[in-house]
């Protein structure tokens, strides 16, 4: 009673100061987690926007500063899982004064967050696979996460504390082509000049009903003419409102000593057949797709592996788990390693086990919980890469970026390191259409490549001749993994999401599945920070 | 890049060796040998299922059926067919194993101590259900049981969700319709007596009794 009391005197106060004089003003939602968060920390804010429903409506998680271990017990932390968001919890705990130990179903380090390299296995399950590419430092792909927006407040600021060298990551690239069976007889067509006709002729339909007045209900006539010059500026058309083809899909010939010939318009019925409108013409466009993206020089892997030296953590690798028991003092977990079962009990548990995998886990957690967990869906997401003999794609003007075709291998991406190398990696496919991941998942890892390979010669025609070797990365065939990127229907990510983000007794489940931004590096942040804001509160509530 | 990856490896062996958390070996526990591990992952820690993933549960069924079933999806028998999404994903599992190594999982799994399956079907009729499954215990047993003699496996405590996907697999031809599996073609014919989605929960739901 008393604390709602002083909580009132002080909201007065505040909303005095920060010049709300008329008590009846509503405080926005917003205000008053600025004013919580004054007075209180971004844990506080944590709190109150949690009461109000907030937190998985943000755009971003605040970090969390973890207050100083109290003295005494309680300090034993184990982590179930060894990616992104539990590395982050570590890194964050231990330096509260916790002590951190991972047990790890895999060989290694990193999770979902894997770049391969020569000799680098792909532990695809029941038929792992070497990668083959020369061990030059250009010749790697990101087979995790690759891209790294800029609003990605939390990644930025690790790569900027524990310095991962970023540059750019060509994401989208005009020069990169259009691929449909249906359109053009199947020939490929630079998307700027896909993307240039496009807005042509569209511009030249709207400029058309500008003319015949249709919106003269909706604008002044000086609002049409406006509209008109819009119109016209957008599409590039003549002064009459007519499209006539543009420089912007790049000159036929000239254009330098010679004047610039004009690329005649392409049929707009051919564009429409193209699939490209449906999807990739707009993906540049996307919330997490936008120029400029970054990657980490050599390898997305340098993020987490650059949590590595700062932490005193024991890892356990090689040790999957077999059940998991909330205590009335902490958490239960059985693990086996080396050819035995042992039990291990800590404090708190983060859990960052897939939980489509969580299923076969044995565990003592709440009904709603559990069910939350067995609701979850794999994704299923492919990358196919390829080492090449020469980077044909610049002698195509292509550096970096993706071109786009209507095969099963959807994407093809250029490497945005090594320009003017002799050899570059280049990712043949990357799929998220269930449909096709599920087909190339089918299978072999052999059939895959030469799969592929007939697929991206129908947009680089001499493509098969380039090749050297390649590598398969079908997510929902990985071992420990048997997925990318996990989700709810929506009606169950609505009656789950949040009881999935609270923590089970002294268990709590991360990573990037426990946010609303699944398959990114920043959703596994978050969703460390959003459980650290929480174990923060309640360890020093206590 | 190589000299850090050394680095933070030599780390991680150091500090490995001081552990901060007690650890107890639970010398009674059967543990899964390493190069067996990865049937874990889908078919859960203990072998007893998994929903999420489709994959049922093994710990209940014996090493003869065990072994039966991996020979047929490595010889194209099952889980190639089309439509058989789930029964493809298992298949290539199987492909890189050699016979001694499907001998080797099969008695591991058979003996692995049964873990009983929940019931999670609802709604089912017990009293139709058991009067169906009359027709089904001449060879899984009065009990679901199962029967080595006519190659019939357990039923009680297996996942009900298996056991109803099964069923309908069955009268879709997608199991049981390929040669070389005279076991799995009986099935078919046993199959088509259930007439309906219908007929099958029932028959399901009373499987379900006969665990406990």
């Amino acid at each position: 009673m008393q604390r709602r009391q002083y909580l009132k005197t002080w909201l007065r106060e505040e909303r005095l100061q920060a010049g709300i004089k008329d008590m009846s003003d509503q405080l926005s939602r917003r205000q008053l987690l600025e004013l919580v968060g004054k007075a209180g920390g971004s844990a506080a804010v944590y709190q109150v926007a949690l009461a109000l429903g907030m937190m998985p409506g943000r755009a971003a998680a605040e970090r969390v500063s973890v207050a100083k271990a109290p003295a005494g017990a309680g300090k034993n932390i184990l982590l179930l899982g060894a990616g992104l968001a539990n590395l982050c919890i570590a890194y964050e705990l231990e330096k509260a004064g916790y002590q951190c130990t991972f047990v790890e179903s895999s060989e290694r380090i990193g999770g979902r967050s894997l770049t391969l390299r020569a000799g680098d296995t792909v532990d695809e399950i029941g038929q792992p696979r070497k990668v083959m590419f020369d061990n030059e430092s250009h010749l790697y792909f990101n087979a995790g996460p690759a891209r790294i927006p800029a609003h990605h407040h939390l990644l930025h600021g690790y790569c900027r504390e524990l310095g991962v060298e970023l540059e750019w990551f060509v994401n989208d690239n005009r020069y990169a082509l259009t691929q449909d069976d249906a359109s053009l007889d199947g020939k490929p067509v630079m998307i700027r000049e896909y993307m240039a006709d496009a807005r042509g002729f569209m511009s030249e339909l709207l400029a058309k009903a500008i003319n015949k007045n249709i919106f003269s209900e909706e604008f002044s006539k000086e609002d049409s003419e406006r509209l008109f010059e819009f119109v016209r500026r957008y599409g590039d058309l003549d002064e009459k409102g007519f499209y006539k083809g543009t420089a912007r899909a790049g000159y036929a010939s000239g254009g330098m000593i010679e004047p610039g010939v004009k690329k005649g318009p392409l049929d707009f019925s051919e564009l429409l057949k193209n699939n490209f409108w449906k999807s990739g013409m707009h993906f540049p466009d996307g919330e997490s797709q936008s120029a400029p993206l970054m990657q980490a020089v050599g390898g997305n892997d340098h993020v987490f592996k650059a949590f590595l030296p700062h932490l005193k953590s024991t890892f356990i690798l090689n040790a999957p788990v077999i059940s998991i028991t909330n205590t009335p003092a902490g958490v239960d977990v059985v693990y086996s390693h080396e050819g035995k079962h042992k039990k291990i009990s800590a404090d708190y548990c983060f859990n960052s086990i897939p939980l489509p995998l969580m299923t076969g886990v044995d565990n003592n957690f709440s009904g709603k919980y559990r069910e939350g967990i067995a609701k979850a869906r794999r994704g299923k997401l492919t990358k196919i890469a390829f080492q090449t003999s020469e980077r044909f794609w610049e002698k195509e003007d292509i550096y970096g970026g993706i071109s786009w075709t209507n095969q099963p291998v959807q994407q093809i991406w250029y490497p945005s390191h090594g320009v003017y190398k002799q050899k570059g990696v280049m990712l043949a496919s990357y799929t998220w259409s269930r449909t096709n991941s599920e087909a190339f998942g089918r299978m072999s890892p052999e059939q895959r490549l030469e799969d592929a390979k007939q697929q991206v010669s129908k947009v680089h025609a001499d493509f098969p001749k380039y090749v050297e070797n390649g590598v398969s990365v079908v997510w929902h065939r990985m071992n420990h993994h048997l997925g990318c990127t996990t989700s709810w229907s929506a009606e169950d990510k609505e009656k789950y999401f949040k009881t999935m983000q609270m923590p089970d007794g002294r268990h709590y489940m991360v990573g990037d599945q426990i946010s609303y931004h699944s398959g990114w590096q920043e959703g596994a942040f978050s969703s460390a920070h959003f459980a650290l804001a929480h174990f923060n509160e309640r360890v020093h509530k206590a | 890049m190589k000299k850090l990856s050394m680095k933070i490896l030599t780390f991680l062996l150091v500090v490995s060796a001081v552990s901060t958390l007690s650890v107890n070996v639970l010398a009674q526990d059967i543990v899964t040998p390493q190069r067996y591990e990865f049937c874990t992952v889908c078919h859960g820690a203990s072998f007893q299922g998994n929903s999420s993933i489709d994959a049922p549960n093994l710990s209940i069924l014996s090493s003869t059926y065990i072994k039966q079933q991996l020979t047929n999806y490595k010889q194209s028998i099952r889980g190639t067919l089309p439509d058989d999404i789930i029964g493809r994903e298992m298949q290539p599992m199987t492909l890189e194993l050699s016979a001694e190594e499907i001998n080797a999982i099969a008695e591991f799994v058979g003996d692995l101590p049964d873990k009983l399956a929940k019931a999670t079907v609802e709604g089912g009729d017990v009293v139709r259900g058991r009067r169906l499954y009359a027709g089904c215990s001449a060879c899984h047993g009065l009990k679901g049981e199962g029967n080595e003699a006519m190659k019939a496996p357990r039923l009680a405590g297996q996942n009900d969700w298996y056991l109803f996907r099964q069923l309908q697999s069955y009268k879709q031809r997608l199991r049981g319709d390929t040669p070389g599996d005279m076991p799995g073609a009986q099935m078919l014919s046993a199959s088509q007596m259930l007439a309906d989605d219908r007929a099958i929960l029932d028959v399901v739901f009373y499987i379900n009794t006969l665990a406990n």
